[in-house]
């Protein structure tokens, strides 16, 4: 084969295994073939060179280095990582210690934060917490967006998520889910108790409970949907669910819009299945073959043409 | 401790933040993944700082980071899909991170000074200089004149050549 060709081939990382073998044994045979083929690939590589947003990855980076994220770096840590907790946690205020930021805001990645309390935070897409407080003497935050927290537990300090000018979440020690958004409300709890201050109402919560907005008003429900947290969790279930709503619940998400053909009738279809962390393209081939179903797939949208259930 | 303040830190991620990105796209082939793998290189550097002692220079050091990342992360998702069949082998039997710093830190600066070209200069420039196409074949993929385009090459030069000036003006004083 002309070595031209089998270098190109290489440059665009379409070389066959024995191609390759073929390439090293030419490139081995002389100190000269070696300078050659590494002056291509530099070249190659210029060629392709691109700029990467420096200042976004800066953000992302910094809101990154003063947090402690992993539980199990305090475990490892013990004694010491308290005292520093202290310390850190101490200075924050009253040294107004600027490396230490009063907000967590994310735009295209979920993230996860340690508050100085130890308290967890992970953050939605486009959301954003708030301290408003100092955390010794009250644990108050607010919140727009989706995150779930876990709150650490103390019983003289409650930690408080402002939703509004009136209204707030106040809890113990708990984890729960919160969508707080112009257009959208909803809190689902998963430990502990949460007590709902709304409309100068109160409204007490347990585990399974969950609060959603209808028409302005709000209303308390068990929740059945164990998808709540699939953002964070990234695992979706679908435990012999209605298939419409799993594929608005995939659709939501991959975020990618998924259509159905008017012809279509899945109002008598289940799906029963899991999936961790699989690409929205592995799901969909999974779903074909469970359903008999031809699809178009493009970035943002599926276009569904045919689909039976068994 | 390897960086005394937070400037200082931020000054050696300016300087290496593009490079290294670019080096990791080119071994996982994927920019999104690609800065994820930086991000983290540096994330961890500055958790670090307090007790890593580096002896190869901090340019080599950052670019076997990230070359050990980036396959760690190839290894994570070659068990999920057969996707990156073609791993960039080159780069993985590399050992000498010194030389492959040197690499992409000249194309760095070669890029950054293109970046001060006016777009249309810019893209008239490498396509002659890096894709070797001759002022006619640039003057008809981008329907102007043989004309423009040699404006274009010249007004490239002259902005080049003053930035390499400055440069030099700088490094000697």
């Amino acid at each position: 084969m002309n070595i031209n060709k089998l270098i190109l081939k290489s440059l665009n990382k379409t070389t066959s295994l024995e191609e390759f073998n073929a390439l090293e044994a030419w490139k081995n045979e002389s100190n000269e073939n070696l300078e050659f083929l590494k002056a291509m690939q530099e070249e190659h590589n210029s060629v392709n060179y691109k700029d990467f947003n420096k200042e976004q990855a800066w953000n992302n980076i910094n809101s990154h280095l003063n947090q402690p994220i992993k539980k199990i770096a305090w475990a490892k840590w013990g004694i010491a990582a308290a005292i520093l907790l202290l310390l850190s946690a101490g200075s924050y205020f009253y040294a107004s210690n600027e490396n230490i930021p009063s907000l967590f805001k994310t735009q295209n990645t979920i993230q996860n934060y340690a508050l100085v309390d130890n308290s967890e935070i992970w953050l939605n897409t486009n959301s954003e917490v708030q301290y408003l407080s100092d955390f010794k003497t009250e644990r108050k935050v607010s919140l727009s967006g989706e995150a779930f927290f876990d709150v650490k537990a103390n019983k003289d300090n409650p930690f408080i998520i402002e939703l509004n000018s009136s209204d707030f979440i106040k809890v113990v020690g708990t984890s729960f889910n919160v969508v707080n958004r112009d257009d959208e409300f909803d809190l689902t709890v998963y430990s502990g108790k949460v007590e709902f201050h709304a409309l100068k109402r109160v409204i007490n919560l347990t585990k399974g409970d969950r609060i959603v907005k209808v028409n302005g008003s709000f209303t308390k429900i068990r929740n059945t949907d164990k998808n709540v947290s699939s953002w964070k969790n990234k695992e979706l279930i679908f435990d012999n669910i209605l298939l419409n709503k799993a594929l608005t619940q995939i659709g939501k998400h991959y975020s990618v819009k998924i259509k159905l053909d008017k012809s279509i009738d899945i109002s008598k279809c289940y799906l029963r299945s899991k999936y961790t962390q699989e690409s929205i393209t592995d799901v969909m081939l999974e779903l074909s073959k469970f359903f008999v179903m031809e699809y178009k797939q493009s970035e943002s949208t599926i276009l569904i043409s045919k689909l039976k259930c068994n | 401790m390897l960086f005394k303040t937070k400037a200082d830190f931020k000054e050696v991620f300016e300087m290496y933040y593009i490079p290294l990105c670019n080096f990791a796209n080119n071994v996982i082939y994927n920019e999104t993944y690609a800065e994820d793998v930086v991000q983290d290189v540096f994330i961890k550097l500055w958790s670090k700082n307090d007790s890593l002692v580096i002896n190869e220079g901090i340019k080599s050091y950052l670019f076997k980071m990230t070359k050990n990342k980036a396959l760690e992360f190839l290894r994570t998702q070659k068990s999920r899909s057969q996707l990156h069949k073609n791993v960039n082998i080159d780069v993985v039997q590399s050992t000498d991170h010194d030389e492959l710093s040197k690499v992409y830190m000249r194309m760095e600066q070669l890029n950054n000074s293109l970046r001060h070209l006016p777009p249309k200069c810019r893209e008239v420039f490498a396509l002659h200089k890096f894709n070797g196409l001759s002022y006619k074949e640039i003057a008809d993929s981008m329907g102007i004149s043989i004309k423009t385009v040699e404006n274009h090459m010249l007004k490239a030069m002259k902005i080049l050549r003053s930035i390499l000036v400055k440069k030099k003006h700088l490094s000697t004083k």
